[in-house]
């Protein structure tokens, strides 16, 4: 894809010689590390549940997951719509494959990133003589781009539909928080057709069944990754739209 | 009329039916590509899974997936736990939690297979009726425990007494110190494999112990009789009864195995005929010589011998090792003998899960076994070994033993205490119900001591006797072992300076970095 790797570039610097990134990442490790050593000092040093804990057995987990991809999002489209930039970037000799890919990896590079807390963690038991059980740790850290990469693609999507960033980024926590809770509203109906077809859209489950347990699951990575395919696709079509406007 | 004024450019209602129905189509060929693909990627044929914990806790025993294989039609497993009251709830949890990670575990590898459905707890006008419905439907009137149903055959596994054992502990100080309930015992995979088979298999394997000769009581529950060991194989799926050669007559086609546990008389001729026939036909036999070393036609050291396996008259014994680590002598517990892993053979079905699952075998009084020539086409096979560090004790002049090994005319070990032997039928025997094999093959195992089998060591030697029992009657795909135990690494953040170093990595160091590298991105902006 032609200038894919420039517009991700571009994004990406975007992202980090602004201070703001920085910060959002300063805060989130901060709470991250609390939350590691809180749950190791209360479970008598249990290396795995401290690790799980930081790795998606958690509440915290969740909300990060399911609140930062849309703060990151959410400018990245709808803000260059609004202030017409998008206009010129359209007309380069780019795809609009190429900027929404470009755009998403740079979301996604930064996730990834702030999930790779939880390798430091790791390596500092390590370093202090209490090993973590690798694979499992490298797993969940696998697990935890993957879902980020799903969430970041409605962040996309989202953001690619309105050009007011406050309501992409909102449009896209809805989004996941739908995703999530999917399973949860599909219970409220008496259909045992429907718990089925949601269940295996479940991401939660798809997660806690097989990273967090340290499990690779060709499934589960096809899963993650065609439905991160699915809402990219939309997202394109839906700044190719605004060409028709 | 020019050519051009005939062709009506499309208004813009048509447009926008147009936009939209390509959106649409756009939308829905999107849905059903990535719908596909992960449909694709959950067929059997396409999709791998990688454990990738150290201690393979993600993968069923290789067994229990046999077991799965052989299913031969869908199970249905409707899980019924809620959370127990005080002081159990954090046990309770622990037990639920592993129970339905095996459960999940045997969904995935067998989806075809097994069919899991959880039935959580539903408070009245939001479920609750329903639920009630559906156990009634099962027959439960309780919870926290899994049904497994195939057709019209059910049984309902408990997590309390049949998938854990717990020790309530003292956690309201009533009598001293504090202390948690915490987990005896967890045979959650076998609790599974066990009803899988119930509700699978018709037919129950007979075994025979015999009676009649001083052996010990089946139904009795004194240290040393056999009680645990009935109850246990009758909750594998055995039918056990009891075989006096003077009162029932000849030797059932029916048995799939006859257990001969420690008699302290030798059989009648007849009977010691009626075993040999048996023994011709294809039949199994477990059998252990009595504390008092019988000889003679009809006693169990000559049964064995003429199968291949010989008695050794003196006792196998090892040091105690104290406290303080070092070995004591001239005490009767050197009688005792702890085989570890190193000790089982590797690739005998009896001893190869036992081996994997770390467990141990322990024996009191036993006597050593040796190689003799075993029936045509047979084949001896040492599957317990004891250390070097152990000697075949004899008594003293008087008849007493010493306990110390008398270098003078006492061997040293390795000494071999369990042995199997196996040969081809010589006599053309009947199909044995609810067994494995249409050609039946002669198995015959022999342990040292008959204590091995009694109430007092069961709960020790409960994986070895009943996969003796499942080899001996030729279902060998029952073998199972309890799941490892689950990798538990911890970090002493009491000690030394680890939580301070934890500390500054995790909540100052990358935050303080993150926060150092923004303050550098603004500055550098500014300039």
């Amino acid at each position: 894809m032609k200038g894919l790797a420039t517009i991700y570039r571009r994004e990406l610097a975007g992202l980090f010689v602004a201070p703001l990134a920085w910060i959002l990442l300063s805060i989130s490790y901060a709470m991250t590390g609390w939350l590691f050593v809180t749950i190791l000092k209360d479970t008598g040093g249990d290396i795995i549940a401290s690790v799980r804990f930081s790795s998606g057995e958690s509440l915290p987990y969740w909300a990060f997951m399911i609140f930062l991809p849309p703060l990151l999002t959410m400018r990245m489209i709808s803000e260059e719509s609004r202030n017409g930039l998008l206009e010129f970037l359209l007309t380069s000799p780019v795809s609009d494959g190429a900027v929404v890919l470009g755009k998403f990896l740079a979301a996604w590079t930064f996730m990834a990133l702030f999930w790779s807390s939880n390798l430091i963690y790791a390596a500092a038991l390590h370093g202090l003589g209490a090993p973590p059980d690798w694979p499992p740790v490298l797993g969940g850290f696998l697990g935890a781009v993957l879902v980020s990469g799903l969430f970041c693609s409605i962040g996309m999507l989202s953001s690619s539909l309105t050009s007011t960033p406050i309501l992409a980024a909102f449009g896209a926590f809805i989004g996941n928080v739908l995703v999530l809770l999917l399973p949860h509203l599909a219970g409220l109906f008496d259909a045992t057709w429907l718990h089925e077809e949601v269940e295996s859209v479940d991401v939660m489950s798809h997660f806690h069944r097989t990273f967090l347990v340290g499990l690779l699951d060709t499934k589960v990575l096809v899963f993650f990754s065609a439905w991160t395919g699915f809402f990219l696709f939309m997202a394109s079509r839906a700044v190719e739209a605004k060409r028709w406007r | 009329m020019a050519l051009g004024a005939q062709v009506k450019a499309p208004s813009a209602r048509i447009v926008r039916l147009r936009i939209l129905i390509t959106v649409c189509l756009n939308l829905v060929i999107a849905l059903v590509l990535t719908g596909g693909l992960v449909w694709l990627a959950g067929r059997p044929g396409l999709r791998h899974r990688v454990d990738l914990t150290i201690n393979q806790e993600n993968t069923l025993d290789e067994n229990a997936r046999a077991i799965i294989d052989q299913l031969p039609g869908p199970v249905e497993i409707d899980v019924f736990f809620r959370p127990f009251g005080p002081p159990l709830e954090a046990i309770g949890a622990q037990i639920q939690g592993r129970m339905f990670e095996i459960l999940i575990l045997a969904e995935e590898y067998a989806p075809d297979k097994i069919k899991l459905t959880n039935h959580p707890y539903a408070p009245p006008g939001a479920g609750g009726a329903e639920l009630m419905a559906e156990m009634q439907r099962l027959g439960i009137s309780e919870s926290n425990l899994f049904v497994v149903s195939y057709g019209d055959r059910r049984v309902a596994m408990k997590l309390l007494g049949e998938v854990a054992e717990i020790d309530l502990g003292n956690p309201t100080r009533r009598q001293g110190a504090y202390r948690p309930p915490s987990l005896v015992s967890f045979t959650g995979l076998q609790s599974l494999v066990k009803g899988l088979l119930r509700v699978t298999q018709g037919e129950k394997p007979l075994i025979l112990f015999t009676s009649g000769q001083g052996e010990r009581a089946i139904f009795e529950s004194e240290d040393r009789d056999l009680g645990k060991l009935h109850t246990a194989l009758v909750a594998d799926g055995f039918r056990v009864e009891k075989w006096d050669p003077s009162e029932d007559g000849a030797i059932p086609e029916e048995c799939a195995g006859l257990a001969i546990i420690g008699p302290e008389e030798p059989f009648s001729v007849e009977a010691t005929g009626w075993i040999a026939e048996y023994v011709r036909g294809g039949g199994s036999i477990i059998a252990a010589p009595g504390l008092r070393l019988t000889g003679g036609q009809g006693s169990v050291t000559d049964i064995l011998s003429r199968l291949g396996i010989i008695v050794q008259p003196g006792i196998i014994c090892q040091p105690v090792i104290n406290a303080a680590g070092m070995p004591v002598f001239e005490s009767p517990k050197c009688a005792e003998v702890i085989l570890r892993s190193d000790g089982m053979r590797t690739t005998h079905p009896i001893t190869e899960p036992l081996r994997r699952g770390d467990r141990r075998v322990r024996l009191i009084f036993s006597h050593g076994l040796e190689r003799g020539t075993p029936p045509r086409e047979g084949i001896l096979l040492d599957i317990l070994r004891t250390t070097e560090y152990t000697w075949e004790e004899f008594p003293n002049e008087d008849g007493s033993f010493g306990w110390r090994w008398d270098q003078g005319r006492e061997r040293e070990g390795p000494f071999t205490v369990a042995m199997t032997s196996t040969f081809p039928p010589t006599v053309m025997g009947p199909v044995i119900p609810g067994t494995n094999s249409l050609q039946r093959e002669c198995r015959v195992l022999a342990l040292g001591t008959p204590e091995a089998f009694v109430n007092a060591l069961f709960d020790v030697n409960r994986d070895f006797l009943i996969n003796s029992f499942n080899w001996a009657s030729e279902r060998e795909f029952r073998v199972s072992v309890s799941p490892r135990k689950l990798d538990d690494r911890r970090i002493a953040v009491g000690q030394d300076r680890t939580l301070f170093y934890l500390n500054l990595i995790a909540i100052w160091g990358l935050p303080l970095l993150c926060l150092g590298l923004g303050g550098l991105a603004a500055w550098r902006r500014r300039r």
